[in-house]
């Protein structure tokens, strides 16, 4: 049966689609769109009677926009207006746009995103125009916000899917922030996250560098979290964690992917440690756990035998929502691997790209 | 008042594909981007941020002058002037040269305020920016300040070359002061002569308002 599968692969020199009918046909990939740009922001928004995707784009000369298509990619669209700009009295400049997330089902024109200097901004016309969300820019912490070697960015938004009231974000350094009124207030939600990096008090109230949360479809109050060196559980909306990481080969990495419709299942990709960005044992290797994080997996039937030095960052692994679920990842050396049975086993997608920055796909 | 706008290829399709545009506007090149921004908003955020600056990575020439090296976007602009949008050729690289400087220099050299203008694949430039704290007896830019600067654009020109910092030192650096330096920042670009496994030599030209003020040569030891 044909189930056509559309991935958007950002890297650092430009978007590139990927397509596949049938699980075993070869991937179909398109020539860069925004050629010699930095995609490191995509999304699709599949509300819609037919998806839309965004892309963050970046040109080192003529700075960052964001871009919508409506027909998979065949054309895209940028208002006249800045889609994304810091207000005039902020005294700040859009660096980059780190994160496009469409919110729930219940508010349909809604799209997140999150930004570098660290800011979230809303949409409510589908991700073409967004305001800055002055509440978490007021946040009195702020000031202290630090930056992470990639810069000081929101890279995680996740609205809770029955509580329109509750949004959840993340950034490095920073770590984890919650309202549960709308966004009115914003509150700091770190408590059992370890900042090793400091010097005395490993548990402040915030400044944790958190990679990356994903949150689990079943029960939505649960999360997994990918710190700096550090994953972690929460079971009630961010509120508390607690570690998950004693059944991983390693605490440190960046991604963090949550089943779309099975509870408790999550994926990762462990590196060595932040002084050693390798996977384990240089083996190209994705983790798997189906129970929550008390246990995870190794798969690697199909990936590359030859040690494998690349790193995979934060947003550079995803998930469709096909049945059964496809896994996606893609490496700073620009490989892109698929598996279309959740994980257990993968084939290349593509290889010899510009580094792979960020990753989303979908069923079309 | 008319200016001519010279529009980089990269950009010409916000301008239905015109190399040139004419913008009736001028006094100074602000005034002129005013008048971009609101006649082609896309166009206009292309070449300043939402702050107004100048982008780091555009360079907009006046008349044939780097508007950077005159007075920014004070520059004035005559009527029949022409603005000439640049790519910079240091943008497509992930080198960060203001990274370098902030990390692997001693305090009394950040002090200096030097900030990286352009880095290519041979040569980078620097701005020393004026401070009376650094002028001598007389009211001039002191030697010193220019000579560390030379110095210093010079392990930014090396680390460009070579992909990124890289420890080294200095062997030798030779200066000629040519011109006092009152009031007004310096340019220094270091060109590299021969970058070899364990040697690079550079030439070091300071200008100030378009004029040489200093020159130097330098040898570095690679490590």
């Amino acid at each position: 049966m044909a189930v056509t599968v559309l991935l958007m692969i950002g890297t650092a020199k430009g978007l590139f689609l990927a397509r596949r009918e049938r699980v075993g046909d070869a991937w179909q990939l398109s020539v860069p769109h925004f050629p010699m740009t930095s995609v490191y922001a995509v999304g699709i928004d599949a509300r819609g009677s037919r998806p839309r995707l965004l892309a963050g784009v970046e040109s080192s000369h003529f700075g960052p926009s964001v871009a919508v298509s409506d027909d998979l990619g065949g054309s895209w669209r940028e208002p006249e207006e800045a889609p994304i700009a810091f207000p005039k009295d902020t005294g700040e400049s859009l660096k980059q746009v780190w994160a496009l997330q469409p919110g729930t089902a219940g508010e349909p024109s809604v799209v997140w995103a999150g930004t570098q200097p660290s800011a979230l901004f809303r949409s409510t016309n589908g991700g073409v125009t967004f305001e800055m969300v002055r509440s978490l820019w007021d946040h009195p912490h702020r000031p202290e916000w630090g930056a992470g070697f990639g810069g000081q960015a929101i890279h995680t938004i996740l609205p809770h899917p029955d509580d329109p009231e509750r949004v959840l974000v993340a950034m490095s350094t920073g770590g984890v922030y919650r309202t549960a009124d709308g966004g009115q207030t914003w509150s700091a939600s770190n408590t059992g996250i370890k900042a090793y990096f400091l010097p005395r008090n490993q548990y402040p109230e915030f400044g944790q560098c958190v990679h990356k949360v994903s949150r689990d479809a079943v029960n939505p109050d649960r999360l997994y979290l990918q710190n700096h060196h550090g994953v972690y559980r929460s079971d009630d909306d961010g509120q508390s964690w607690s570690s998950i990481a004693d059944g991983l080969p390693s605490d440190f990495g960046f991604p963090m992917v949550a089943h779309p419709r099975r509870a408790d299942t999550a994926w990762n990709f462990p590196l060595v440690a932040d002084s050693t960005r390798y996977p384990i044992e240089n083996k190209c290797q994705v983790f798997k756990t189906t129970d929550a994080g008390k246990t995870w997996q190794a798969h690697s039937d199909g990936l590359p035998e030859a040690p494998f030095y690349s790193a995979v960052l934060r947003d550079a692994m995803c998930v469709d929502n096909a049945d059964p679920v496809g896994v996606y990842f893609g490496g700073r050396t620009g490989e892109v691997f698929a598996s279309a049975d959740e994980g257990e086993s993968w084939a290349a997608v593509a290889s010899h790209l510009p580094a792979v920055v960020a990753l989303r796909a979908t069923v079309i | 008042m008319t200016v001519q706008l010279v529009v980089p290829s990269a950009l010409r399709a916000e301008v239905q594909g015109a190399s040139r545009v004419t913008v009736e506007s001028g006094g100074t090149l602000r005034a002129v981007l005013d008048e971009v921004e609101r006649r082609w908003p896309r166009l206009g955020r292309r070449i300043r941020d939402e702050q107004g600056e100048l982008r780091r990575y555009v360079n907009v020439y006046v008349d044939g002058e780097d508007c950077r090296s005159l007075a920014g976007q004070e520059t004035a602009v005559s009527d029949g002037g022409e603005v000439q949008v640049i790519p910079s050729v240091a943008g497509g690289s992930d080198f960060d040269g203001d990274a370098i400087l902030a990390e692997h220099f001693a305090p009394w050299v950040k002090d200096l305020g030097l900030t990286v203008e352009e880095v290519g694949a041979d040569f980078a430039t620097l701005r020393l920016p004026w401070s009376d704290r650094l002028a001598r007896e007389g009211g001039a830019m002191s030697g010193q300040a220019m000579m560390a600067a030379a110095d210093t654009a010079t392990v930014i020109a090396v680390s460009s070359a070579r992909g990124g910092f890289c420890p080294m030192t200095t062997v030798q650096l030779s200066t000629t002061f040519q011109r006092p330096v009152l009031g007004k920042d310096v340019l220094v670009t270091a060109r590299l002569t021969k970058l070899g496994r364990t040697l690079a030599f550079a030439d070091i030209t300071l200008t100030s308002s378009g004029a040489i003020v200093a020159h130097a040569t330098t040898v570095y030891a690679l490590m």
